[in-house]
């Protein structure tokens, strides 16, 4: 069950629901069937409307240092298994979208726990000593300037406390609460049942609600943090 | 009956998107009035998730969709990249002698097609007249000297010869020459004469799949070319064509009539390497002086469209090309103006299958292409 929605599988057509209006469905209808005819300026449209959202997610469940590439491997990705997507009734091409980066969100984040779990702790980790942990001395990478000209230190602190939280979690708080998909769509995304949505999300928001308030007390540690989360 | 602290988690969390149904709502709203943990974890996921959603959207790079769309725009391109490639770039002007050389070139298929009528007629006529006796003067007048081009596979070759006196003459495929058609001594002697390779000059491109597997032969002397001897051979699908670059008033030279060389014939072009060669009687105007044509008319669509400069550049690679070479039964002429290409797919290097071939086609070759494309593995 847990499993199985994290496999790629964007080549399954998706199921019907009613997420979104059916307008802008109908219209992404129209969309995906020139561009699956070969209509390059199609799928340009599909893509304006829809990669800001997608690169949001990516953002949120990967950060912000590989997130503008990822994003369009996302839809690159997107556009090869174009040919095998099929609407039915009502079904969502933007679910399906949702689908691929979801998941290559997730075999990022377990690609990038292969390579530290072989080459070590990543730099951008705080590090911890004796007086608590204390950054690296090695730029961030969400110094840069896109990232710069949305910092607050309020954003800064909710993506360090997402990006604790297990894949699952984090996919589904993203979801939900960042991108702001109801239930219906975000268990579709995550291929999985309406119950075990909601107890993600559940148990997402509970891990992000502790520590939130360990970072408003000053207590919060990303790397304390991070053990509980992948315990967790 | 009554929630307990622990099941109750899922419905905090569904209860502040109102996902609840209405018992659930209420079997919650009770919990909460009397847990006090509860409560206070209701509290804390209700600050949270507003802080969640107070966080606004990342902003995107700039130049992400730009780079969004040039990559899409590439991937759909790799789908059929020789086609795009094809309408995309623009045509580039035909050489001025490669009119000619086509006429010259298409003056010999011609020639070698009416041999081959002519020859067929007299043979049906004899096997009209006593079949056991055709049969016996066939046997009687199969060469031997031919046995080494039987062998050979499907190839295009074209020949620029040294002498202007020299008859362009072509040679039919070996599998055609050995199945259909008598070939006199003389006229292997001329196959023989025509070197498909020339290590120096590119005056001679053969590119047949198997080239590199063939033996060198011997490249004899124009002197033992013979009178043209009657009949020719037959001409084959798999066609070996001569164009004598240098001789195009020789008087072998036939009318060129549109749609001769239409069905299952490849013709293949000397490289117009060789300026210096060009006899200063290199017509002008090919048409002119070409020899009454039993077709009255203009020139080919082929050579309206050279003409006419509708001539469009590709990059294949070298399995399309092989494919195109062999398979296409439409595509008439493989031109190029490569200085470091023979005709058609031949290798610069002649050893690389990865390299790409800079063709030249023509609209009637576009369309050629476009249709075996479709058909590619």
């Amino acid at each position: 069950m847990g499993t199985n929605a994290f496999v790629d599988s964007e080549d399954l057509p998706v199921k019907a629901n009613d997420a979104g209006p059916s307008g802008s469905n109908r219209a992404d209808q129209v969309l995906v069937e020139a561009a699956q005819e070969g209509n390059a300026d199609a799928f340009g449209t599909l893509a304006e409307r829809y990669y800001s959202s997608v690169y949001g997610i990516v953002y949120r469940m990967c950060g912000a240092g590989e997130a503008a590439d990822l994003t369009q491997e996302i839809f690159l990705r997107a556009l090869r298994a174009l040919r095998k997507f099929q609407f039915h009734g009502e079904a969502s091409f933007r679910t399906w979208l949702y689908r691929i980066a979801v998941n290559a969100c997730i075999n990022e984040l377990r690609r990038r726990k292969r390579r530290t779990d072989i080459e070590g702790p990543s730099l951008d980790e705080d590090v911890p000593t004796n007086d608590g942990t204390v950054s690296r001395t090695v730029p961030d990478e969400t110094q840069s300037p896109h990232v710069l000209a949305e910092r607050a230190e309020v954003q800064r602190a909710v993506h360090m406390i997402v990006a604790t939280l297990t894949p699952k979690h984090r996919a589904a708080l993203t979801l939900v609460d960042l991108q702001e998909l109801d239930y219906e769509e975000a268990a579709q995304v995550l291929e999985c049942p309406l119950g075990t949505l909601k107890s993600r999300l559940a148990r997402a928001r509970r891990q992000f609600a502790e520590k939130w308030r360990q970072y408003e007390e000053g207590t919060f540690s990303i790397q304390a943090a991070r053990g509980q989360g992948e315990g967790g | 009956m009554k929630p307990d602290c622990s099941s109750i988690e899922a419905m905090l969390s569904a209860s502040l998107d109102g996902e609840l149904t209405p018992d659930e709502a209420r079997a919650c709203a009770a919990h909460l009035e009397a847990c006090d943990a509860c409560r206070a974890q209701h509290a804390a996921l209700v600050s949270a998730r507003a802080v969640l959603r107070g966080v606004p959207p990342p902003q995107p790079p700039p130049d992400l969709l730009p780079a969004i769309r040039a990559a899409a725009d590439a991937e759909m391109l790799g789908e059929d990249a020789a086609i795009a490639l094809l309408h995309a770039m623009p045509a580039p002007e035909p050489p001025p002698d490669l009119l000619p050389a086509i006429r010259i070139a298409v003056a010999a298929q011609t020639r070698r097609d009416r041999a081959t009528q002519a020859f067929w007629g007299r043979w049906r006529t004899a096997l009209g007249v006593a079949a056991a006796a055709a049969v016996l003067l066939a046997a009687v007048f199969v060469p031997r000297g031919h046995e080494p081009m039987t062998a050979a596979g499907p190839h295009i070759t074209a020949v620029a010869p040294e002498t202007p006196s020299t008859p362009a003459e072509p040679v039919a495929a070996p599998e055609e020459v050995a199945e259909a058609a008598p070939v006199t001594p003389n006229s292997v002697a001329l196959a023989m004469a025509s070197p498909r390779r020339h290590p120096s000059s590119r005056a001679v491109a053969d590119v047949r799949p198997d080239r590199a597997e063939r033996p060198e032969e011997p490249a004899p002397v124009a002197e033992e070319v013979a009178p043209r001897p009657e009949p020719a051979a037959p001409v084959g699908e798999p066609a070996l064509a001569v164009a004598p670059r240098e001789a195009p008033t020789a008087p072998s030279a036939a009318p060129i009539a549109p749609g001769q060389i239409t069905n299952g014939t490849m013709l293949a072009m000397a490289p117009r390497t060789t300026p210096a060669h060009a006899p200063a009687e290199t017509p002008a105007s090919p048409v002119a002086e070409a020899p009454a044509s039993p077709v009255a008319g203009g020139p080919s669509a082929l050579e309206t469209e050279l003409a006419a400069g509708v001539v469009a550049r590709m990059v294949v690679d070298s399995f399309v090309a092989e494919h195109l070479i062999e398979s296409a039964p439409t595509l008439m002429a493989v031109v190029t103006d490569s200085p470091t290409a023979e005709v058609g797919p031949v290798l610069a290097d002649e050893s690389e299958d990865s390299a790409n071939f800079g063709l030249n086609f023509t609209e009637s070759m576009r369309r050629a292409l476009s249709q075996t494309h479709n058909q590619l593995p």
